[in-house]
C-alpha cells in the first residue's frame, strides 16, 4: 500500500470506496471545454486570508485579500460581482469584482449583529440577503437586507424563522428564500460555544423574499433535534438538498442528508452503515449537478465526498479526499470539482479523479466552492 | 520554517509509492494513554468535589487550601487530555463546560455576580448545571470562587458565603460528572471511539489506522496552536509595555505556565506512543529531533519563574516566554509538516471548522 494511503484522492481510491460509476450519467469534458470559474475562500501558507477564483485547470485568476477567514459566497446575476461572507461570527461582507480582481466595497455588520457566512442576491440583483445573528435578542435568526443599487445600504431585516440561520438560497421561482435554520444559539462573547443544545429546533424554512413571511417549514423527526441543518443546494426543479451536522453522541449515526420538495415531508437519506459511520456525523457542504439529479455532499471530518441520486433518493458512492470540503458541479454535467483544506483541487468524473494540474500548493481551501458557469 | 512547510507539502503530494506504510499502535495509545489520563481526570475531579464538600461542611481556612490544591491537580489532569480534541469531549459542549476559556469579556465573573445577587437554587440541584450557561459550569468558576478576591467568603459563615459554597459544591460535582462521562465513554466497548482505537480497520468511524493517526496528530497540532495563539501571544503583546497579564489563562491561580508544561508533557507521552516508533523507522533523525523538541519546550515552560502575567512584563523572564512561544510554534510546524509527510498523514482544516 502506498505511503500516503489516506492522503489523496486517486482513481484507485474511488474504486476502493465502492463508487458505482456505471450508475452515474456523467459526461466527459476536457479542461479546455470547461470555461467555468471556481470561487472559494482560502488561507495561505503565510496565514493570509483570501478569496480566489481558479479555472478548470487550477490556474488562479482572481486573488483578493479579505479581512479574516471567510466562508461562503454568492454571485450577482451580472456574473461578475461576488459577495464574500465572513466566517461565523465575522462582521464583514466583501463585495468584489471577479474580472477586475479587486474589492469594490466592504460591508460591516450593524451593532448587535454578526454574519453567519452565507447569503444570496435577489433574482434581479437589486438586493442582497445575508444570514445574521441578533445575539442579544430573543428573535435571534435574522436575514439582513441590503440595497445593492445604493452602496449596499442596509435597508431592513426579517426573521429567519428559527435560531442560527446558516446557508440560504434563492429558489428557482426567484421569489422565495430557503434558509437552513441550524437551531444553535451562539454569542460572540462566548467564542464558538453552542449555547442551547437542550432546546435545539432546526428547520428548513421558506420565506417570501419580498416581506419575510414564513411560507413553509420542514423539520426532521423530534428525535433528530440535535441534527443541525446547515448547508443547502437547490436543483433547477426546486428540490432542496439540506445537509446536517449531528451535535449528539457519536454512538448514533443519524441520516445527514435530507431532500425536500415544497409541500412534502423531508426525505432523510442515509448511506450504507460503513460510509455513514465514516462521515463522522458532519457534512461540510453540498452541491447538485446542472441537471439536478446528482448531488455531491462533503464530509471533511471523515475525509469523504459522497454522491447521491436525487431521483431515486439513494446513495451512489463516495470517494476519499482528506479534509475535502468544497464541492461544485463542473459545467454541462461533467462531474464535480472538489477542494481540500489540506490544499489541492480535483475534478471527479465517471472515469475517476484527477488533480487540477495548475493548482498552486500554497493554500488551504475553505468550506465552500462555487461555480460560475 | 516556510521552506520546511513547502518541502513537506511537496513530499506529501509526491506520495512516494514504494515505502511501506507505517503501522500505528492505536490500541496501546488507548489503553496506556487516553484511558489512564481520563481516569486521572475523573479521580482528580472527584477529589476536588470531596474537598469542596469538606470545606463547605465546616468552613476553615485550611480546607480552602485543600480545595485549591485539588483544583491544581484537576487542572493538571485536564491539561493532560486537552490534546485529545476528538471523541467524547466533542459531545454536549463538554470541552467548554469543563473550561469556558478564553473569556475576554469576563463572562464568568459577570455571571457569578448575577448568581450571587439572585441566588437561584435550581442550578444547585443534582444535574442542575447541565443545561446552565457553560460559563458557570466548570473549572474557571471553581477558580473564581476559590482564588478570587472574595474567596475567603467561602469560609466566613455568612449567607453570601453559604451560597458561594453551595455553588462550589454544585460546580465541582458537575465537573466530576463530566469527567466521569468522559472516562466511561473511553472505556465502553461499544462506543465508536475506543472501538476505532482497538481496531481501526474494522471501525465505522475511520478507514484505517493511518486515518486515526491523522486525527490524533491533528489533536496535537491544534493544542500546540492554542497554547501559542491563545495562551501565550495575547498575554505577551508586542513588548513588555504592551503585555496584557489579564489575558493569562488561569491567571487568578497563577498556573498558566504550569498548565502549558503539563500539556506539553502529555503530548510528548502521546507522541512517543503513537508516532515515535514509526518515525524512528522512517526518519530516525527526525525522531530524535522531535524527542529533543518536546523535552526542551517542556523544560522552558517549567523553567520560567512566577506566573505568566508577571513574567511577560519582566524583561529577563520575558525573553524566556518568547523562547517558549517560538519553541511551541516550531514543535507545531514540525508535526504539521515534517512528521505528517514522513508518515503520510494529513491534518484537518475544514474538518475542524465547525460550520
Amino acid at each position: 500500500m502506498p505511503l500516503s494511503r489516506r492522503s489523496l484522492l486517486t482513481a484507485g481510491a474511488v474504486g476502493a470506496a465502492g463508487m458505482m460509476t456505471a450508475a452515474l450519467p456523467l459526461r466527459r469534458l476536457s479542461a479546455a471545454e470547461d470555461r467555468g470559474l471556481y470561487l472559494s475562500a482560502n488561507t495561505g501558507r503565510d496565514g493570509g486570508h483570501r478569496f480566489s477564483a481558479f479555472t478548470a485547470d487550477g490556474t488562479v485568476v482572481m486573488d483578493i485579500a479579505v479581512p479574516d477567514r471567510a466562508h461562503g459566497c454568492t454571485l450577482h446575476p451580472d456574473g461578475d460581482t461576488v459577495a464574500v461572507f465572513a466566517r461565523r461570527p465575522g462582521r464583514f461582507v466583501v463585495i468584489a469584482s471577479v474580472a477586475e480582481n479587486r474589492v469594490l466595497r466592504t460591508i460591516d455588520s450593524v451593532p448587535g449583529r454578526h454574519f453567519y457566512g452565507h447569503g444570496t442576491f435577489s433574482a434581479d440583483g437589486g438586493l442582497l440577503y445575508v444570514t445574521e445573528n441578533a445575539y442579544d435578542e430573543e428573535a435571534a435568526g435574522i436575514i439582513g437586507v441590503y440595497d445593492a443599487t445604493d452602496g449596499f445600504r442596509r435597508i431592513g431585516e426579517m426573521n429567519s424563522g428559527g435560531i442560527g440561520p446558516h446557508d440560504m438560497r434563492l429558489m428557482p421561482d426567484g421569489r422565495t428564500l430557503v434558509v437552513a435554520n441550524g437551531g444553535i444559539r451562539t454569542h460572540p462573547d462566548m467564542a464558538r460555544v453552542k449555547l442551547n443544545l437542550d432546546t435545539m429546533d432546526p428547520s428548513l424554512t421558506y420565506l417570501d423574499a419580498s416581506d419575510g413571511r414564513v411560507l413553509e417549514q420542514a423539520r426532521q423527526p423530534e428525535a433528530l433535534n440535535l441534527n443541525s441543518m446547515r448547508h443547502l443546494a437547490v436543483t433547477p426543479q426546486g428540490r432542496v438538498l439540506c445537509v446536517q451536522q449531528w451535535q449528539g453522541p457519536a454512538d448514533r449515526t443519524p441520516p445527514l442528508v435530507a431532500m425536500h420538495e415544497r409541500g412534502a415531508d423531508l426525505s432523510l437519506l442515509a448511506a450504507p452503515d460503513a460510509v455513514q459511520g465514516r462521515m463522522r456525523n458532519y457534512c461540510g457542504s453540498a452541491t447538485v449537478d446542472p441537471s439536478g439529479s446528482i448531488a455531491a455532499v462533503s464530509a471533511p471530518r471523515g475525509g469523504l465526498v459522497t454522491f447521491w441520486d436525487l431521483e431515486a433518493k439513494g446513495f451512489l458512492g463516495s470517494t476519499d479526499v482528506a479534509d475535502g470540503c468544497g464541492v461544485a458541479p463542473a459545467p454541462k454535467g461533467a462531474g464535480f470539482v472538489i477542494t481540500s483544506g489540506a490544499g489541492g483541487a480535483w475534478r471527479w468524473e465517471s472515469g475517476g479523479a484527477a488533480a487540477l494540474p495548475a493548482m498552486p500548493d500554497d493554500r488551504r481551501w475553505d468550506n465552500h466552492l462555487t461555480l460560475r458557469g | 520554517m516556510l521552506r520546511t512547510f513547502a518541502a513537506g507539502v511537496a513530499l506529501l503530494w509526491a506520495a512516494p509509492a514504494l515505502a511501506a506504510a507505517p503501522d500505528f499502535p492505536t490500541e496501546t495509545v488507548l489503553t496506556d494513554h487516553i484511558q489512564p489520563r481520563h481516569a486521572a481526570l475523573h479521580q482528580s475531579a472527584d477529589r476536588l468535589h470531596e474537598a469542596a464538600a469538606t470545606l463547605c461542611a465546616g468552613p476553615a481556612t485550611a480546607d480552602l487550601e485543600a480545595v485549591r490544591a485539588a483544583y491544581h491537580d484537576a487542572m493538571d489532569a485536564w491539561a493532560g487530555v486537552q490534546h485529545v480534541t476528538y471523541g467524547p469531549i466533542e459531545n454536549f459542549n463538554r470541552r467548554f463546560r469543563l473550561q469556558f476559556w478564553p473569556d475576554p469579556r469576563n463572562v464568568v465573573e459577570r455571571e457569578l455576580g448575577a448568581l450571587l445577587r439572585e441566588q437561584p437554587t435550581d442550578i444547585l440541584a443534582e444535574n442542575g448545571l447541565t443545561f446552565a450557561s457553560v460559563a458557570i459550569q466548570g473549572l474557571p468558576m471553581v477558580e473564581r470562587l476559590t482564588f478570587g478576591a472574595e474567596a475567603d467568603a467561602l469560609a466566613d459563615g455568612t449567607d453570601d458565603g453559604a451560597y458561594r459554597c453551595r455553588l462550589l459544591e454544585a460546580v465541582t460535582a458537575n465537573v466530576a460528572a463530566i469527567a466521569e462521562n468522559l472516562e466511561t465513554n473511553w472505556r465502553e466497548t461499544d462506543d465508536p471511539w475506543p472501538a476505532a482505537f482497538r481496531d481501526p480497520a474494522a471501525a465505522d468511524l475511520v478507514a484505517d489506522d493511518a486515518d486515526l493517526a491523522g486525527i490524533v496528530l491533528t489533536g496535537l497540532t491544534t493544542q500546540l496552536q492554542s497554547i501559542r495563539d491563545q495562551r501565550l501571544l495575547p498575554v505577551m503583546g508586542d513588548s513588555a509595555e504592551d503585555a496584557d497579564p489579564a489575558k493569562a489563562e488561569s491567571g487568578l491561580s497563577g498556573r498558566s505556565l504550569r498548565g502549558i508544561a503539563a500539556s506539553v508533557e502529555a503530548m510528548a507521552d502521546g507522541f512517543d506512543l503513537m508516532f515515535a516508533p514509526a518515525l524512528a523507522n522512517a526518519e530516525p533523525e527526525l525522531a530524535d529531533l522531535m524527542g529533543r523538541a518536546f523535552t526542551q519546550t517542556r523544560a522552558t515552560a517549567q523553567g520560567i519563574d512566577g506566573p505568566l502575567g508577571e513574567a511577560v512584563t519582566d524583561p529577563a523572564r520575558r525573553a524566556e516566554v518568547e523562547k517558549l512561544a517560538t519553541q511551541v510554534r516550531a514543535l507545531q510546524q514540525l508535526l504539521a509538516t515534517r512528521v505528517a509527510s514522513a508518515l503520510g498523514l494529513s491534518l484537518g482544516f475544514n474538518s475542524l471548522d465547525g460550520d
